[in-house]
């Protein structure tokens, strides 16, 4: 009894020091930038301001002082703040659900397609790893412009100005990359599992390859799939904020955060405004390790992952 | 074993090698400024003889800026920028990454949640918005700070960008090599931990370190891509007015810094944003070709198609086709089952 008391202390003093760590942590970004004396001259160098470091870490942990529940709600529940979320989370949505049919499609063409084939796409796919979504945004928005001029015709709409809040085009710009590395991951995943002995099983035992990979395969590869798709949802993101930053989405949550950098008053507002952007992946990751947990690996053991 | 083949890198490695020098030597041997070159928009007279930006055409290759500036010119004055910034910070953030990395997984172990704790911003919170957060007080354009003070602090910030990332993931090579037999038989015949980091675990982390250090390439130009987008230059912006027309430009013609500055008229002039980008995406496409030769090289499969030779590239294809297709099943694998 003493033994489990003081096991139960024990945690509970570590996630206490690990929260202290965090809003340690949290306070240094917000100050970091007064960590340094940028007041030189010319041919002068970046120098270290630790006094106005202090007073500035002092005071954001100050403000974070100030964090109460109702004006956390008082903050959430405003219209522009919500009606900015609802618009950033449903390009999100759309965007994470294009993502996941068409890189399944991918990933299925190029596995099941003939060895020589699949080979090419492989190394061909290989190249998009780490090319930068910008690539991307510019082709698409070059394609749109090139279509407006040319033939006078105009698929979507790119800027968010005044009242117009596309959705179509912000969907397809931040989800073509991702699609195309989900599947990449996805293809990658089921190759590395080829070579398990339950795959030659079910050839030897006549299963068809479409049927082992789209039933057997993918339950197997999911504890390890879903870390790599924790990459593409933060890689979505990002995309999000450049998007909606560079076709001026002026009601979209972005813009809020951008606005609490830029023109906030008070600290907590810009911390509300980054955690509610990012919360609902949070929660969307735990769920999808939940789900891998119960379904898959409680089910099948660890041994076979 | 068959010897690895570093093909692709070399031709990669030798090609950025000749973009930077001639970046390098632009100043010294190249043509005329292209600063000058506002001269070239009128005639004897003072008379203008037409409006920038120029399209591409034969004077002028990659076409002009807003102020009439040579874009091929350009390009090549800011690629040692690029370069250079790119290699400075993942140098830095692979050696001291790793290096931390290494000592808290070895000797102070109990540091590594804390650390977790306190970087924990870093892994959910997208690193363009932290990029943004830090740089934007120190790069927009209405302040008096030095270009050089400017440039120090971005390069900082992009260190700490993708300096956790590299922690933790040497850390956790680092417990991965711990594990094996061969260094626990180490301690066992009483070897110290230095001895087990110098003679154990580095020999094993050097592959993984160049590898690092490509991904690091890649994930700094990506962010300082997303980072121009936001008027966030290398340097700052340029508040000389050199033609007539003001908008916000890149002091130091760094090639994301290019793009972002000329994203606002793609409509009109194209090719002012899509001459860097085009070289950037080179440069990417070069960096990722070095890239998956190394990781073809460590995970010690056969190249990729294209890179071998014929015979050996039919004889791979064929060993696979044999291991994935139901019909040729073989006993190897039955025998395997019975056991």
């Amino acid at each position: 009894m003493k033994n489990q008391l003081w096991g139960i202390l024990r945690k509970a003093l570590f996630y206490l020091m690990m929260t202290g760590t965090f809003i340690l942590g949290l306070a240094f970004f917000l100050s970091f930038l007064s960590l340094f004396d940028f007041n030189k001259k010319k041919g002068e160098h970046l120098g270290l301001s630790f006094g106005h470091f202090h007073k500035q870490f002092k005071q954001v942990l100050n403000q974070f002082g100030d964090f109460t529940p109702a004006g956390l709600i008082d903050y959430v529940i405003n219209p522009k703040v919500v009606g900015g979320f609802l618009h950033s989370y449903t390009i999100l949505g759309i965007s994470l659900v294009s993502i996941i049919l068409l890189g399944s499609l991918i990933a299925f063409t190029v596995i099941l397609s003939p060895f020589k084939i699949r080979r090419k796409l492989h190394t061909f796919l290989d190249y998009f790893e780490g090319l930068p979504d910008l690539v991307f945004i510019f082709a698409i928005n070059m394609m749109n412009i090139i279509l407006l001029k040319e033939y006078n015709y105009k698929i979507f709409s790119m800027y968010g100005f005044g009242s117009n809040q596309p959705i179509v085009f912000p969907v397809i710009v931040i989800s073509f990359l991702p699609a195309i590395l989900f599947g990449l991951f996805l293809f990658k995943s089921m190759e590395d599992e080829e070579s398990e002995q339950y795959i030659q099983l079910g050839f030897s035992k006549g299963l068809s390859k479409s049927y082992l990979y789209s039933v057997h395969v993918i339950r197997n590869i999911l504890p390890v799939f879903t870390i790599k798709f924790r990459n593409i949802i933060y890689m979505l993101l990002s995309n999000l904020v450049l998007v909606e930053h560079m076709y001026f989405y002026e009601n979209a949550h972005t813009s809020e955060i951008i606005f609490q950098m830029y023109r906030g008053t008070h600290i907590l507002n810009l911390v509300y405004s980054i955690v509610l952007f990012i919360i609902p992946v949070i929660i969307l990751e735990f769920l999808i390790k939940m789900f891998v947990k119960y379904t898959v690996t409680r089910k099948r053991g660890e041994f076979q992952l | 074993m068959k010897p690895l083949s570093f093909k692709k890198t070399k031709i990669s490695l030798s090609i950025l090698l000749v973009l930077l020098l001639a970046s390098l030597f632009y100043d010294f041997l190249g043509p005329e400024d292209y600063r000058t070159m506002i001269q070239q928009l009128y005639d004897d007279k003072g008379n203008l003889l037409e409006n920038p930006p120029h399209p591409p055409g034969k004077e002028y290759l990659l076409g002009t800026d807003r102020d009439g500036r040579d874009n091929l010119l350009l390009i090549i004055d800011g690629l040692k920028y690029t370069i250079a910034t790119v290699i400075i910070v993942s140098f830095f953030r692979v050696c001291i990454g790793t290096l931390m990395g290494v000592i808290a997984e070895t000797w102070l172990p109990a540091i590594k949640p804390l650390f977790k704790a306190f970087f924990l911003p870093f892994q959910y919170v997208p690193l363009l918005l932290i990029g943004v957060l830090l740089t934007d007080p120190v790069s927009f354009a209405y302040n008096e700070i030095p270009v050089i003070v400017k440039v120090e602090y971005q390069l900082i910030v992009l260190f700490l960008l993708g300096f956790p990332s590299v922690f933790f993931y040497t850390t956790d090579l680092v417990k991965e090599i711990n594990s094996k037999s061969f260094v626990t038989s180490s301690y066992l015949l009483g070897g110290t931990k230095l001895h087990v980091v110098v003679k154990q675990i580095l020999p094993h982390l050097k592959p993984q370190l160049a590898l690092l250090f490509v991904q690091q390439v890649l994930q700094t130009m990506q962010v300082m891509l997303g980072l121009a987008m936001f008027n966030l230059f290398l340097g700052g912006p340029d508040k000389e007015n050199i033609y007539d027309t003001h908008y916000t430009k890149s002091i130091s013609n760094e090639l994301a810094g290019l793009t972002g500055q000329n994203f606002w008229f793609l409509k009109y002039a194209p090719w002012m944003a899509l001459s860097s980008l085009a070289v950037l995406l080179i440069i990417f496409i070069l960096v990722i070709m070095i890239k998956n030769e190394l990781v073809a090289n460590m995970s010690g499969q056969i190249g990729q198609i294209g890179t071998k030779g014929f015979k050996r590239k039919k004889k791979f294809e064929a060993e696979n086709e044999k291991k994935i297709t139901p019909g040729k099943f073989t006993q190897i694998h039955n025998k395997v089952l019975d056991q």
